[in-house]
């Protein structure tokens, strides 16, 4: 991640996302990490990094962007509101749902 | 900040017809009453994940959604003193005749300014995205309609100090 290599970072953290993990302390560690590069990715990449996303990913996508959305930072929220447009063109009103039923929270 | 306005109402706006979703469902617990459910919360399986959508850390709006009602919660900004009293003064104004409004409720949620209650008996009178429309509107115009406020105090204060000044 380092690199820059953000995008791809993305993937990672997303497959490895801990959906129903009982431990707080990694679930609060995976969402720290994914904010990270959330912002990291800049606003003209965001439409290429959700493209290459799969429907499953874009759902935690979802997922996390409205966790991250409960502690606003600096300027976080405005960023977070763009991902929030990119992901629901792509992901429609059905990844806002499966966010607020899934019982799997992020 | 005000270019984050509009991608913020739509993002609470599409979160809102994605919650939307009522139907008439009777309590479980005590025979022939139909709670909202959002409200008593008695059953787990019956409420969805409450959702935050935040533009920044003074400006957010709690969506707490269940099978037969919704409950939406809107923290405003607030910039200074007189703007604290004057929202103060106007969400009260509002709530207290919350039974005009039909779906507003009477006491805000902790933490919060103001809260909608929206029941599948509202979504069936009344069309979703025009309930919809009205939230996001109403968002809009508070800021607008307490900014126009503290203008027209602060003028008023103006005049009265200088007429009251011009004796000395």
């Amino acid at each position: 991640m380092l690199s820059g290599r953000y995008v791809d970072a993305l993937k990672v953290v997303l497959n490895n996302a801990p959906l129903g993990s009982a431990n707080q302390q990694i679930k609060d560690n995976a969402l720290a990490l994914t904010i990270k590069v959330l912002l990291a990715i800049k606003s003209t990449q965001i439409e290429d990094a959700v493209g290459n996303l799969s429907s499953d990913d874009i759902d935690i996508l979802m997922k996390y962007i409205y966790r991250g959305f409960e502690n606003p930072s600096e300027g976080s929220s405005g960023h977070l509101l763009l991902w929030h447009e990119k992901a629901f063109s792509i992901g429609g009103s059905g990844s806002i749902v499966r966010v607020l039923s899934d019982r799997m929270k992020v | 900040m005000s270019a984050t306005l509009k991608p913020y109402l739509t993002a609470v706006r599409h979160t809102l017809t994605a919650a939307m979703c009522l139907e008439h469902f009777s309590s479980q617990v005590v025979e022939r009453y139909n709670k909202p459910e959002v409200e008593v919360k008695t059953s787990k399986e019956l409420l969805l994940n409450p959702v935050i959508i935040s533009r920044n850390a003074n400006e957010k709006v709690l969506i707490e959604s269940s099978i037969n009602s919704i409950r939406v919660s809107i923290m405003i900004k607030q910039a200074d003193e007189i703007e604290k009293i004057l929202c103060k003064k106007f969400m009260r104004f509002m709530m207290m005749r919350a039974e005009n409004f039909i779906v507003l409720r009477r006491t805000p949620v902790d933490g919060y300014h103001i809260s909608f209650l929206i029941t599948n008996f509202h979504t069936e009178q009344m069309y979703k995205h025009k309930l919809v429309d009205f939230v996001i509107y109403f968002m809009e115009e508070i800021d607008k309609e307490i900014s126009e406020m503290k203008l027209a105090v602060n003028a008023r204060a103006r005049i009265c100090s200088e007429e009251f000044l011009k004796r000395f």
